[in-house]
């Protein structure tokens, strides 16, 4: 193993009959990091995951985790490994504690305690049955369970999905912390925003396959801007077509909307060469610069 | 890890489990408790049977079984019908839904997310499902035992426990049958309907393997209720060929069925 990487896939894929889930996924996971994997649904996160858990085997690669193979040496894996799965399931008959409990026996024993401080963080009551609690609160004992043995390994599907954004916040800190301790967290997501707030680095799936890994830096830089400019006089929009950035310009009489990538300065010096009555900013949400890198992988017929 | 998931298992059921095996019991006492009334009203009974087709009277209960002794009347009223009946009912829900239901309920990767072994979950996932089996014929010898001489049913109680454990391995075959074929699928419905279906078609086989001479030989070998000795076996006690087959029938099921859920990926 590369003392470097705690996940790797090699050429890993999945068929489902005739529907290719994975494609040949070559994917890097740093020791270390907090890795956001992004994909609309569908995408093939689920299956990447479960093929990391061994609970289905890949048709062609391989996949290791902390240079354990996933199928292999899976239980030395999944020792090492918190997972909570994405579609999250409980025994409904058993509270949060005998579920934990019976989880944490399995595991050979976990500190009673570090399951109160984390039932206390996530303000869950442990005394109630699982089949009685909210979506909300069956995601918190499924947090817990990932996170009680505190392992080298964390691999969360879509974690807060179901989550309000106090506990959303809790969770990320929870990831954080792990990851502070020298953990690895693998986290998938179709939310770009919770990926950029969180993560170290993200890879993007699409179709079942790797289009790109970036810096999560490297996201907040395609940030882009949709200006409106309403003018006091008539402005040609080719004032603003040629400036650097600029992708979009639309012009009705004396307003012009101008989608500009990165820096706004050159757009906003420009308009300032006009009288200008009102100025409207938005950023574009950052579900469009999701769907942008989705748009732009080559050889997609769409 | 101490048997954790054959204790979660039976915890979870345990009042299924009792409701079943109290169930069983008094059901038996019933039959038992009916015993002196059809013992004096002997000869009508005798009477009413012996005109029964031969053929009928032997597929159904037996050749040569004296209904009216003891051995005879429990033979005919537990071992024919009621106890197959009801440890295949049970044995064949348990089977199906032991591995299954975790699948379909998806909380199989919370289980298997933690350091055990898939053989394992599956291998104390089977032992819960048998356990109960025996617990009921645990709960039938009682009765007979217990209240059966009061009644004037005295039969040997060691026959009669090989008898009930033989009873209780046909259940455990078909219900490891069932616990192979869900396992393999990740379908309750499959494995119970299997199971159910192929144990339906063994009990049809081995009537008419009485019936039709042709069938005799053949039926005898394939079907697990001939193994198992019928409406005689109190009287002419288990064969030790039949007991070997339904000791190893489960044993190679379980083998099987292991083997084809170690391989396969797990309904998400």
């Amino acid at each position: 193993m590369s003392d470097l990487n705690a996940i790797v896939c090699t050429t890993l894929t999945k068929d489902y009959g005739s529907h290719r889930a994975l494609n040949h996924l070559d994917l890097e996971v740093r020791a270390g990091e907090i890795f956001g994997y992004l994909g609309s649904n569908g995408a093939g996160k689920t299956t990447t995951i479960r093929c990391l858990l061994d609970l289905i085997r890949p048709s062609e690669g391989t996949a290791s985790v902390l240079g354990l193979d996933s199928h292999v040496d899976s239980v030395e894996v999944r020792r090492r490994t918190g997972y909570l799965p994405g579609d999250l399931r409980v025994w409904s008959r058993l509270t949060a504690k005998e579920m934990l409990g019976y989880l944490g026996r399995l595991r050979g024993g976990v500190s009673a305690q570090r399951v109160t401080e984390l039932a206390e963080r996530l303000d869950l009551d442990l005394t109630q049955r699982c089949g009685a609690m909210s979506h909300g609160q069956r995601q918190k004992v499924g947090v817990i369970q990932a996170f009680m043995h505190d392992p080298e390994v964390l691999i969360l599907d879509e974690p807060t999905a179901t989550l309000d954004p106090l506990m959303q916040r809790i969770v990320h800190d929870l990831i954080r912390e792990a990851r502070d301790r020298g953990a690895t967290v693998f986290v998938s997501s179709h939310d770009l925003r919770e990926i950029a707030h969180l993560c170290d680095r993200a890879g993007i799936l699409r179709k079942g396959r790797l289009v790109t890994v970036l810096d999560v830096g490297d996201l907040a830089d395609r940030g882009r801007h949709v200006i409106s400019i309403q003018f006091l006089e008539p402005v040609a929009p080719s004032a603003f077509e040629s400036l650097p950035g600029v992708s979009e310009v639309n012009a009705t009489d004396h307003t012009v909307t101008v989608t500009v990538s990165g820096d706004l300065d050159p757009v906003v010096k420009t308009a300032a060469r006009y009288r200008v009555h009102d100025l409207h900013s938005a950023e574009v949400d950052l579900d469009e610069v999701f769907r942008d890198y989705y748009r732009s992988e080559p050889g997609d017929a769409r | 890890m101490h048997a954790d998931v054959l204790r979660r298992d039976l915890t979870d059921r345990w009042r299924g489990i009792a409701v079943w095996s109290v169930g069983a019991a008094l059901i038996a006492l019933v039959y038992i408790l009916f015993y002196p009334t059809i013992h004096q009203s002997g000869a009508g009974i005798q009477a009413m049977l012996d005109n029964m087709p031969k053929a009928f009277r032997d597929a159904f209960l037996g050749s040569g079984v004296d209904f009216l002794s003891p051995t005879g009347y429990l033979g005919t009223e537990l071992f024919s019908i009621l106890a197959p009946a009801l440890m295949l009912v049970m044995g064949i829900l348990a089977g199906s839904r032991a591995l299954a239901k975790e699948e379909e309920n998806g909380t199989i990767d919370l289980l298997l997310a933690t350091p055990i072994r898939r053989r394992r979950v599956a291998a104390e996932k089977a032992v819960g499902a048998q356990v109960p089996l025996f617990l009921v014929a645990a709960f039938l010898w009682a009765v007979v035992a217990l209240v059966g001489p009061s009644q004037g049913l005295s039969v040997n109680l060691g026959t009669l426990a090989v008898a009930l454990l033989a009873v209780a391995l046909l259940a455990v075959s078909f219900s490891m049958l069932a616990f192979l074929v869900a396992g393999a699928t990740g379908s309750t419905a499959l494995g119970g309907g299997v199971a159910g279906g192929l144990a339906v078609l063994a009990y049809v086989l081995n009537v008419f393997g009485s019936l039709v001479s042709s069938l005799t030989g053949f039926a005898n070998t394939v079907s697990p209720f001939h193994w198992v000795g019928g409406a005689g076996v109190l009287a002419t006690g288990v064969d030790w060929p039949g007991m070997v087959a339904l000791v190893v029938c489960p044993v190679v099921l379980l083998g099987v069925a292991i083997l084809l859920y170690e391989r396969r990926d797990l309904a998400a």
